[in-house]
């Protein structure tokens, strides 16, 4: 019987990666106001 | 769990998931329709559907399908934080279903100004490709839930890993 946890799959190493990759990068076109909202307020309110 | 209520929650959990998945690609045919269409009175009715759609389908479906799947992993020995498939399942659920509820706000504006006046090519512009892509990394992500249900990939979380020892040890010890 092993006494030590095993380390994470790659799959999950792999799938943090990419998560972290595409949130900054939705975090980055929000602060830089490159997102796809700019017309939020482009008519009706 | 019992093995009838086991059976039934995973109905509820299948049903509410792939109805989900079902009414996100609705959403977007119709955003699509929305953002390209030239008939106005089809884009008109594109938006007023989407904004039903949102509230009355797509919000109570994700929130069914959340409840209903942490019912299902806490019910069963799958636990909701012993494998990595399921923690990653439940991380895109519930970011799936914040991004949902923080984006019906775009919805509300866009069909706001479609049932009152003509929306011409230029307007709200921004929100309506907004809307498209929503759709289309809502969709993905779903696809990507449905891929780690169905295909349970291997991997024990440190927690996962201390309970099968702890189980072990217990069945170790009570032996004659």
């Amino acid at each position: 019987m092993t006494h030590t946890p095993p380390r994470a799959p790659r799959w999950v190493k792999v799938s943090a990666a990419v998560a972290l990759a595409v949130f900054l990068t939705f975090v980055v076109l929000h602060l830089t106001g490159s997102g796809f909202g700019g017309g939020m307020h482009s008519g009706g309110h | 769990m019992p093995p009838r209520l086991r059976k039934l929650a995973l109905t509820t959990h299948v049903l509410t998931s792939v109805g989900w998945a079902g009414a996100v690609t609705v959403f977007l045919a119709l955003a699509v329709v929305g953002l390209t269409g030239q008939d106005a009175r089809q884009v008109r009715g594109a938006y007023l559907a989407m904004e039903v759609a949102t509230w009355y389908v797509i919000v109570p479906l994700a929130f069914a399908s959340l409840l209903t799947g942490i019912v299902q992993s806490l019910g069963t020995s799958w636990g909701l934080v012993r494998h990595y498939w399921v923690l990653a399942k439940l991380l895109l659920t519930v970011a799936a279903t914040a991004l949902l509820l923080l984006h019906t706000q775009p919805v509300g504006a866009v069909a706001d100004l479609a049932a009152t006046t003509t929306l011409a090519d230029g307007d709200l512009g921004g929100l309506r490709i907004q809307l498209v892509a929503d759709a289309a990394a809502a969709l993905a992500v779903l696809l990507a839930a449905t891929g780690l249900a169905v295909f349970k990939p291997r991997g024990l979380t440190r927690y996962g890993w201390r309970k099968q020892q702890e189980g072990a040890s217990r069945s170790t010890g009570s032996g004659p």
